[in-house]
């Protein structure tokens, strides 16, 4: 096996080892041990990946493909490793005529390894934080055991070579994120919100299930790249027809992209089903900085990644309305809310919805590495929420803080590096990592608005770009909020003030999380790894099919100017590139002083601006509106709750006047008829009926006599008398 | 020799007769469902041997159907005695004993 | 190769398939005989779970892979601990006996023997249709094939069956709840 899979399978199975471990002997090996164990396990998996990718980036080997049967060499701007491995086989699928496999497999490329190396840099982090901020808990070992589970099937997820594996380690980070939201739960609301992300997300599941059924009915359960080969050109719209001569409709491939996405919308927790994320909440802070923060809700955008180039034009149109309406949504929603996880829940959901909504665009890349630098200050973000929950005495009400800068200077300090990076802090072309990311979707949105107007399509494609850009001043708006109420102005809580006190061994994660907020868009290479990425899986698949573009194909298809050999680019030509990328500058540029400067002019001393602005009528609603969340939760529970009431009050209806009705009816009836008889039974019948009774009553004393109860005697008499007709049978036989 | 169809459906006749010998012999239940379950085994043999052996091809494609039935008996075989262990607690729960001299209460 | 070679290796084969068929039928047989015997009900089980084994041997032989696996995993993982769960909650010491009367032994040896020289004058006398079956595609997923297509409707049928017989065991086994509640 090549070195990197084998480095990246090592990095998968020591959490696993941890977990194992301590679901055996976590409980005796007791409290800091236990967390102690956990966290060399993923710092192990931590250097595995980074040696992996060091090996990576100077690649020198060469791997044997036995899909190509030949030597390939592998490595970044080479080729991806591609080792399936022939499971279970489950007879021919409707193309072959020789057996389908269920196959598995490892598939490692660029994608893999910035995925693998920011998923263990996040964990190990927030595994050292949580031996910090669990200490006290009397569950402390079983929360590492939940989160060496977490770690090994989310590293599982992103090594996967096959959707099937994918799906099921989906759903180990589901179970996962359902075992940790509801960690704490004596508390009813954790339980119920566990209970509530795992029914949401199994809607998603199901989305999931039908379109990856679609996919198994025409190809079987194949490679990662062998579904792009077989299926690249689902971004032109056209029907495909497959080697065998069957045809795979458009609107059918359609129907797949979408359902395959609904999984992905459950995961990252997209409108419609977003109502989860901000109640998952309830769960550790830790927890919400690694799973629902930076790694598991991303791993919806991974999944979009992976299915990518199978995705039709219709269906990336869906992808990319779910992503703006997202991301409008949960940004407006976060500037009323008041618990500081909540903001921060609400933020992420927005910040998803961008890397959703590169993803619909085209914007492969955009996406992605959004996806990176949100994980550093997502996580950065909540862990400082957590120090904040952590020295207040787990209060997390907004209007409680206050001030909180002079007790807890680190968390400060970080956490406003975080909301810095989050909100696109840059000056004269240079800016923490948020900028980069954000403003690559933005000008590929500004892009494709270019290109969707060159090809003559309404302006109303015009709101994936306008949207996002408002989004980005209300973003840098809210989260400016969020610091300001923390840990600017006037103590407000005087009593939680003079107690909160920051615990040192939680500033590392914070410190080196800041630092990655700060550097992770420029110099990390995030994003020229994840183009050399696209290099290689499409390199990979032309060998096969000289045409393949999967990577290549942006929205709206027709307008494509890719060519083969060219550099496959995430959105069209680089003119419309250019016009995209100054548009956007213009439009966001200084959206980060803006937002930020009218959230510390407002926000200067705690509510003392803000509170009279939002007790007039129209703001005053509409601040009520976002701060019920938009009565998503209670929109669903009603309707939902009104249709069963509805059917129970009809069934019961029907019931009550119809059925009842025909019974009572035909009682009176044979209430008549029953006098009549009643004269005809007792002289007519009765003198027969009982005549009928004694002879039954002699003939019963007979028959009684055997009846003895016994079921032994019962099977033996049977018997016995098989017993005695086959020896008749075999005397006959005998004698013949 | 060869081992063909006979020898499969001799031993099927010996578990066969060992079940109902069981069936007739044993006072607690749950031997006598034992009984029931060698009977069935011994069904089964018969039932693959005979699809092996003397109804194995049609018009050269395989025939299944006797080993296909024999999973069917399987899953008979486990409902039945899910139920009759039901039974036999529910047995158990009202006699305090498992002996079924004790189960009178049909006598006629 | 010579068609000497080829006829050896048959023969090589066939002798394997026999002393396979003995040990396997050897298993079963005695196995059986000891569930008969035992008066131990635990040590009945054990003899049960024996038979089972030999039987799914023997399915080996009669090239029904997936059965003998299906036999093995539902019948000897599944059935039988089922009983021996029945044989722990029903005895209040594991080893309580029942013995059955003299005459009862007479009786079912005497109806035993005569119905299985029956069966086996039956056996030996009947010429048998011969048709084997050549298993040289895939076995198992014609074996699916024929479950989920010719006999699909039983198949549902079975599992509405077991719906129906989870769902009666379970309310026939759930303790008694007082009336007074």
């Amino acid at each position: 096996m090549p070195t990197p899979a084998l480095l990246l399978l090592i990095a998968t199975l020591l959490p696993l080892a941890s977990f194992t471990i301590l679901l055996f002997i976590g409980k005796r090996m007791g409290t800091p041990l236990a967390g102690v164990l956990a966290t060399l396990a993923i710092g192990g998996s931590f250097v595995c990946s980074m040696i992996a990718l060091m090996v990576w980036l100077n690649p020198s080997g060469q791997y044997f493909d036995p899909s190509r049967q030949t030597m390939i060499e592998w490595g970044a701007n080479k080729n991806p490793i591609n080792l399936p491995y022939q499971w279970v086989p489950i007879g021919p699928g409707i193309q072959q005529d020789h057996p389908n496999f269920m196959d598995v497999g490892i598939y490692v490329d660029s994608l893999t390894i910035v995925m693998f190396s920011m998923i263990t840099l996040v964990a190990t982090l927030v595994h050292i934080f949580s031996i910090g901020y669990m200490r006290e808990d009397p569950r402390f070992p079983r929360f590492f055991t939940y989160l060496g589970l977490f770690c090994f099937s989310m590293l599982g997820l992103v090594i996967g070579g096959t959707l099937l594996q994918l799906f099921i380690f989906w759903e180990l980070v589901g179970l996962c994120s359902y075992l940790l939201i509801g960690f704490w739960y004596e508390k009813k609301s954790a339980s119920n919100a566990a209970i509530k992300a795992f029914i949401t997300n199994r809607v998603g599941d199901f989305g999931f299930l039908i379109g990856f059924g679609i996919l198994f009915y025409h190809l079987g359960n194949v490679t990662l790249p062998k579904m792009w080969m077989l299926l690249g050109d689902a971004g032109f719209g056209h029907d495909i027809t497959l080697a065998s001569g069957v045809i795979f409709p458009a609107g059918l491939l359609t129907v797949m992209g979408v359902g395959l996405f609904f999984g992905a919308v459950g995961k990252s927790a997209q409108f419609p089903l977003h109502v989860w994320l901000p109640d998952a909440m309830e769960g550790p802070t830790p927890v919400s900085a690694l799973i629902h923060a930076a790694t598991m809700v991303a791993a919806g955008v991974y999944l979009v990644g992976r299915i990518f180039p199978i995705l039709t034009p219709g269906a990336k149109l869906f992808v990319a309305i779910t992503g703006v309406t997202t991301l409008t949504m949960a940004a407006l929603i976060a500037l009323a809310q008041t618990d500081i996880k909540k903001v921060l829940a609400y933020s992420t959901l927005s910040q998803l919805g961008y890397m959703i909504l590169a993803m619909g665009l085209g914007s492969w890349i955009g996406g992605l590495f959004h996806l990176i630098t949100h994980a550093f200050f997502k996580a950065l973000l909540f862990l400082g929420s957590g120090s904040v929950i952590h020295a207040a005495h787990h209060e997390q009400e907004l209007p409680q803080y206050g001030g909180l800068i002079r007790k807890i200077p680190v968390t400060g300090i970080t956490f406003g590096v975080a909301v810095l990076a989050i909100a696109g802090f840059s000056i004269a072309g240079w800016g923490f990592s948020g900028f980069y990311s954000k403003d690559m979707i933005l000008a590929h949105a500004g892009a494709f608005g270019y290109l969707a107007e060159s090809s003559g399509k309404s302006s109303a494609y015009w709101l994936f770009f306008y949207l996002p850009t408002i989004i980005a001043y209300v973003t840098a708006f809210y989260m400016t909020r969020c610091w300001m109420l923390t840990f600017a102005g006037k103590p407000r809580n005087q009593h939680l003030y003079d107690h909160a006190r920051e615990a040192p061994i939680m500033w590392a994660p914070l410190v080196a999380l800041a630092v990655l907020s700060v550097i992770g868009g420029k110099y990390l290479g995030v994003s020229e790894l994840l183009q050399s990425g696209i290099r290689e899986s499409t390199q990979y698949c032309r060998a096969v099919v000289p045409k393949f573009d999967g990577f290549g194909t942006a929205w709206p298809a027709e307008a494509t100017t890719t060519t083969e050999g060219a550099e496959p680019t995430a959105a069209a030509s680089s003119d419309i590139m250019e016009k995209g990328h100054e548009l956007m500058h213009h439009c966001v540029g200084w959206a980060w002083l803006v937002g930020i400067g009218l959230g510390v002019i407002i926000y200067w001393n705690g509510y003392s601006i803000a509170g009279p602005l939002t007790k007039f009528p129209p703001v005053n609603y509409v601040r009520i509106w976002l701060y019920r969340r938009m009565y998503f939760d209670e929109l669903y529970f009603s309707v939902f709750v009104a249709i069963v009431m509805a059917l129970s009050w009809l069934s019961a209806t029907f019931d009550k006047y119809i059925i009842d009705g025909i019974v009572n009816g035909v009682g009176g009836l044979v209430k008549r008829t029953a006098f009549l008889a009643g004269w005809n039974d007792r002289y007519v019948v009765d003198g027969a009926v009982n005549g009928v009774a004694t002879l039954s009553q002699e003939l019963g004393a007979a028959v009684r006599a055997p009846q003895t109860g016994r079921i032994r005697m019962y099977v033996t008499v049977l018997m016995v008398a098989i017993g005695l007709g086959l020896a008749g049978a075999i005397i006959v036989t005998l004698s013949r | 020799m060869e081992i063909g169809l006979t020898h499969f459906l001799i031993l099927a006749a010996f578990l066969f007769v060992c079940g109902i010998a069981s069936i007739m012999l044993k006072r607690n239940a749950i031997g006598i469902l034992m009984g029931v379950e060698l009977i069935l085994n011994a069904a089964n043999v018969n039932l693959v041997a005979f699809n092996r052996f003397s109804y194995g091809t049609i018009n050269g494609q395989p025939v299944l159907a006797g080993q296909v039935f024999a999973i069917f008996v399987i899953v008979l075989a486990a409902a039945e005695a899910a139920v009759a262990l039901a039974i036999f607690l529910n047995f158990y729960n009202n006699f305090a004993t498992i002996d079924v001299e004790r189960a009178q209460n049909l006598k006629g | 190769m010579t068609t000497a070679n080829i006829l050896a290796i048959a023969d090589q084969q066939q002798a394997v398939a026999a002393v396979l068929f003995y040990i396997f039928a050897g298993i079963s047989a005695i196995s059986a005989l000891g569930v008969v015997i035992s008066r131990n009900i635990v040590r009945t089980a054990v003899f049960l779970l024996f038979t089972l084994v030999g039987v799914a041997g023997l399915y080996f032989l009669l090239n029904a892979e997936f059965l003998a696996a299906v036999q093995l995993v539902v019948y000897a993982g599944g059935t039988l601990i089922l009983i021996i769960f029945g044989v722990m909650l029903t005895s209040k010491s594991p080893f309580s006996r029942f013995e059955p009367k003299a005459v009862e032994v007479v009786i079912a040896i005497s109806v035993a023997s005569v119905i299985f020289f029956a069966l086996v004058l039956a056996i030996t006398r009947t010429k048998f249709a011969v048709n084997p079956t050549d298993f040289t595609a895939y076995p198992i997923d014609k074996l699916g094939q024929t479950l989920l297509g010719d006999f699909l409707v039983p198949f549902e049928i079975v599992s509405v069956l077991l719906l129906v017989v989870m769902i009666g065991a379970a309310y026939l086994a759930k303790g008694r709840r007082r009336e007074a509640d």
